[in-house]
């Protein structure tokens, strides 16, 4: 799957009865306005970006029905980056290599391999198995996404370590980093303290979601979910998998501080944190 | 051959096999690869095969970076399982220089060669796939001669168009998708490395031989879409 918050679109889909991996949409930042042309459920979890019908706002994180000649619409952006729509029965997409998702570089998944443009028409998966009994679901609000800023993120160190003399990693988890403009879904590029690596290129190898290389000129990329498979630039350290979506949910601006933990520790929390969704997912 | 074993982040276990460009190294990341495919290791889900290592992606609710390992130790026949794929010879026909190569003077001064004598060389080797990777299609190119090795740029280009072919340092490659870039552009192919349309999305895999020919400008605009597979 190539949802960069895949906690929440993993969500949204639950809450309406979808499997974990039917299409759903994601909305970035400034959202778009919907004419609803045949009654159905959707769900809205991750970024707040006021979700409304009609004059209406709407509550996230739960399964809402809709009617035909509603308009849902997303305005003002109050916290995250990147909201989640979901449909019982999942949206109709493009299948590309295995996969229903996106990729704007490559041209190809979900609707025609670009992003939804005024007039597009999107209908539903009635192949997959949708919520076909009127079944609520909601999260249970402990299971909501935590919002600060700066964001903590916790990563692994390495894989490339012997590129970077201790000093080096202890700045990169002492020091505080911004999201810059030139950022997008294939990684952000991050403004801080410069950090040097030694040698500055390694011989390409496997890049991971979530991996923070350290660029020739000193400065981060932090790779998101179109990221590509793999790379010269060597790593510093790997974002843990549990926190792959609160990164989804910077905005450019944002700060960021990075927190080191165990290869343990990141599994146990990605152990918990799926827990925690078969826990708090209940019907309304 | 030794290799060690490395988490690179908390799903995906590298393998990494000495560390240098080499078809022998190079050989063992894909048989490691190959004899996967064959099996069904609980956990893993895919892997990324790149020169010297192989990125491993596994669930880690379904298996410890421990069990993954003790799966791999398990393999330990390598050696010949693909060197049947690794016999194709495919012909990459190339418009050198103007505007498909802007890099190409630069390339040539660089090495204080001509252009001519830099499209001698870039067409006279054959050269190895050593993997696929970056964008969907990309060939990483071993075989290039050194005397027209060029570092790459300060700054990456935004956009590379789909079929520049380019030198970044001591390799060549082609872009198969229009993508940011650092390498030096030296020409365009009308081939469509990647192209979701075929039965085979990809012209080329790790393994296989490939050779450049130089063609002029209104060769390239006349290319048969549909005999582009020029293979040899």
């Amino acid at each position: 799957m190539a949802e960069p918050d895949i906690y929440n679109s993993v969500l949204a889909n639950r809450l309406v009865g979808n499997p974990d991996g039917a299409a759903a949409l994601e909305i970035t930042i400034q959202g778009p306005e919907f004419n609803i042309l045949e009654d159905c459920l959707i769900s809205i979890t991750g970024g707040d970006l006021s979700p409304s019908l009609g004059t209406k706002l709407l509550p996230a994180w739960e399964c809402l029905s809709v009617e035909k000649g509603q308009v849902l619409s997303f305005g003002k952006r109050n916290r995250g980056a990147r909201a989640y729509l979901s449909i019982a029965g999942g949206f109709k997409a493009d299948q590309a290599l295995g996969s229903q998702s996106t990729d704007l570089q490559a041209k190809i998944g979900g609707h025609r391999g670009r992003s939804l443009r005024k007039g597009d028409l999107l209908f539903r998966d009635r192949s997959s198995s949708g919520n076909q009994v009127f079944i609520k679901r909601k999260l249970l609000p402990e299971a909501q996404w935590e919002y600060g800023n700066p964001f903590v993120l916790r990563v692994m160190l390495g894989p490339q370590t012997s590129c970077f003399l201790p000093g080096t990693v202890e700045e990169f988890r002492r020091q505080e980093y911004v999201v810059t403009p030139n950022s997008n879904r294939m990684g952000y590029r991050l403004k801080g303290p410069r950090l040097e690596a030694s040698p500055s290129e390694i011989i390409s190898d496997p890049v991971p979601l979530g991996a923070v290389q350290v660029l020739p000129n000193g400065q981060l990329v932090l790779l998101m979910a179109e990221h590509q498979t793999v790379g010269g630039y060597p790593k510093i350290a790997v974002l843990i998998s549990a926190d792959v979506p609160r990164a989804a949910q910077l905005c450019i601006g944002d700060r960021v501080r990075f927190e080191a933990v165990s290869l343990e520790r990141a599994q146990q929390l990605l152990r918990a944190q799926e827990e925690k969704i078969l826990r708090c997912v209940i019907e309304a | 051959m030794p290799r060690r074993y490395v988490a690179n982040g908390d799903r995906m276990l590298l393998v990494e096999f000495p560390e240098e460009i080499s078809k022998e190294i190079n050989l063992q990341v894909h048989d490691l690869a190959s004899v996967l495919a064959t099996k069904n290791v609980p956990g893993v889900i895919e892997w990324i095969p790149s020169y010297r290592t192989l990125g491993i992606v596994y669930d880690p609710l379904q298996a410890s970076f421990q069990q993954v390992i003790d799966s791999l130790d398990q393999i330990e026949d390598l050696g010949g399982h693909i060197q049947a794929s690794r016999s194709r010879r495919i012909e990459i026909p190339v418009a050198y220089g103007g505007e498909m190569g802007p890099d190409l003077d630069f390339v040539a001064q660089h090495n204080q060669l001509s252009t001519e004598e830099v499209i001698r060389l870039h067409t006279a080797n054959e050269y190895l796939v050593y993997l696929v990777g970056f964008t969907p299609g990309f060939p990483y190119l071993g075989g290039m001669a050194t005397r027209i090795a060029t570092p790459r740029l300060a700054e990456p280009r935004p956009r590379v168009p789909a079929g520049s072919v380019a030198i970044g340092g001591n390799q060549t490659g082609v872009y198969p998708i229009e993508s940011p870039g650092g390498w030096r552009i030296i020409g365009g192919t009308p081939l469509k490395l990647f192209d979701l349309d075929r039965e085979s999305p990809f012209l080329l895999k790790a393994g296989d031989s490939v050779r450049f020919r130089s063609i002029t400008l209104e060769e390239f605009q006349s290319f048969d879409p549909l005999t582009r597979f020029a293979r040899s």
